[in-house]
């Protein structure tokens, strides 16, 4: 049995550590995954069946403190668990890391690198691409439109379709979902989850929630919660609230969300065909979102409201609440449809899993 | 080198390439290298690391509160340790969670879990640099082994406690 660990930086919500188990879930049955990370997200990790151990992001420590015990740690569980392969989920590697990497060279290191960075942003995070053996990007559904650093460096890169956690046939029929999550049949059934990093989430879910209400009986309005603790957030009595994980099995109920537009929750709408009204957030430090959405706008799968303004949320929301529209943009959903980037992403570490067992180099 | 052209220079490098000219700037800088070793040889200090072991989340939670009183509330001075894994969120004290024997059972030998334990148990105490340890719960006294100072290699166990001398 080889091991392979996988480290995820503590990002604001899921999205690298569900990367991870994604991949993680279509390994070989001859390669046991360990989940290293410095997100809130144990509990989950640990739910879904993944073995797991934690790192507290750095806190009141300084940071050669905080890289010091880093170092220690990943040599320390380099030496108990022997993996074959390490990778790294994120957009910076932490110094500490680095430093484990170097002291043992023995270990194929992946940067799972995601791409849509910001025009001319990360130029630092590119330059520790030598401490990895190998890179795998995940795929964006507006590759089209990245203008990030990594479209020019992608010599060598695997890159695979957008990674999602569940396959299509893993989702509950809407029948099922309805029940899961008790809802009356026939009703107009809407998905609230802005965001859990835009700072706006209590006051712009709560817009969406007064807007939709106006709509009467006929619409169902849902608001997800994180299911990290910390991200919970208070909203208006008496919503329906659901804090599921995966929460995609349970979007065939929905039909529509308004929704942030992480990688995940991004490619997890349109991917499954959810006509949705993306919120993009224009202040992270690195993820494109703004072309995201965009994008998905222009060819018609979703819409983007990125202006914050009540003319624009109308217009946006008249649509949706359209069923025509609605089916428009499924339609052009399945016909732009792509596949699910999590099992060529685990075929590349399987490949270098067996490289590094029997000696082997890449071609 | 100034920074600039450094990073406009190793981005277009290939992996070896890149690799080896950070080891000759590294190597070129023995002052930021002193000063580095000197800075990362720095440990945080605690004052009480508390080994919490077979708990729940309710009860690791007052053990935490316990130990903020003694504390005089100072987050930064307490470390618990636990196989479970209720975090404590960003303000709150040091934790680090130590993966449960069940888990472990699961992948790994059995035989294994206590000399993992007590080496990760005496890796924290050491990162932290804890002035005084207590331990709760339902822990077996091998997997403390390390606090009295012993190191133990990777696949190295402790060893068997001998039976108290006869009062």
């Amino acid at each position: 049995m080889s091991a392979v660990m996988f480290i995820t930086s503590n990002g604001f919500g899921l999205g690298h550590v569900t990367r991870c188990m994604a991949i993680s879930r279509r390994l070989p049955p001859e390669i046991e995954p360990i989940i290293f990370t410095l997100s809130e997200a144990l509990p989950i990790v640990r739910r879904q069946g993944f073995y797991a151990e934690y790192f507290a992001s750095r806190d009141s420590e300084t940071a050669d403190q905080w890289n010091g015990r880093l170092r220690t740690r990943l040599h320390a569980t380099f030496e108990q668990y022997d993996p074959a392969v390490v990778v790294f989920d994120g957009t910076h590697s932490y110094r500490g890391m680095r430093e484990a990497f170097d002291e043992d060279p023995s270990r194929k290191y992946v940067w799972s690198r995601r791409g849509m960075w910001r025009p001319g942003g990360g130029v630092s995070n590119l330059t520790f691409t030598s401490y990895f053996d190998a890179v795998i990007e995940p795929g964006e559904f507006a590759h089209e439109v990245d203008q990030g650093l990594t479209t020019q460096h992608r010599e060598g890169v695997t890159m695979v379709e957008p990674i999602l956690f569940c396959d299509q046939e893993e989702l509950l029929s809407r029948e099922q979902a309805e029940a899961e999550l008790d809802l009356e049949p026939g009703g107009v059934n809407v998905l609230i989850q802005p965001g859990w990093e835009n700072d706006q989430y209590t006051p712009t879910g709560t817009r969406f929630v007064e807007r939709l209400r106006r709509e009467g009986d006929r619409v169902q309005i849902v608001v997800a919660q994180s299911p990290l603790k910390s991200r919970s957030v208070p909203l208006p009595a008496g919503l329906k609230t659901v804090s599921t994980y995966p929460l995609a099995r349970v979007y065939r109920a929905f039909d529509l969300s308004v929704s942030g537009a992480g990688y995940n929750i991004f490619h997890e709408l349109v991917g499954y065909q959810v006509p949705a009204l993306f919120i993009p957030n224009a202040g992270t430090p690195l993820d494109d979102q703004v072309a995201r959405t965009r994008y998905a706008q222009e060819k018609g799968v979703a819409r983007s409201w990125e202006d914050g303004a009540e003319e624009s949320l109308e217009e946006h929301l008249e649509l949706l609440l359209d069923p025509a529209e609605r089916a428009r943009m499924r339609d052009r959903a399945a016909a732009l449809s792509f596949g699910n980037g999590a099992a060529g992403a685990a075929a590349r570490i399987a490949e270098l899993v067996e490289q590094r067992e029997t000696g082997a180099e890449d071609a | 080198m100034p920074r600039r052209i450094y990073l406009a220079l190793i981005s277009r490098l290939s992996r070896k390439q890149a690799k080896r000219l950070q080891s000759i700037v590294m190597a070129l800088r023995p002052r930021a290298r002193r000063r580095a070793a000197a800075l990362a040889a720095l440990t945080p200090e605690v004052h009480l690391m508390c080994i919490a072991w077979g708990v729940d989340r309710a009860e690791l939670e007052r053990i935490r509160d316990r130990m903020l009183a003694i504390g005089g509330r100072k987050p930064e001075r307490i470390l618990v340790v636990s196989d479970c894994d209720a975090l404590f969120g960003k303000g709150s004290c040091h934790f680090e969670y130590i993966p449960a024997r069940a888990e472990w059972e699961q992948r790994f030998d059995p035989a294994d879990y206590d000399g993992f334990v007590a080496r990760r148990i005496s890796e924290i105490a050491g990162s932290f640099r804890a002035r005084r340890v207590v331990a709760l719960g339902e822990i077996a006294e091998p997997l403390l082994y390390g606090l009295a100072g012993k190191k133990l290699g990777p696949a190295e166990e402790p060893p068997a406690l001998e039976a108290p001398p006869a009062a």
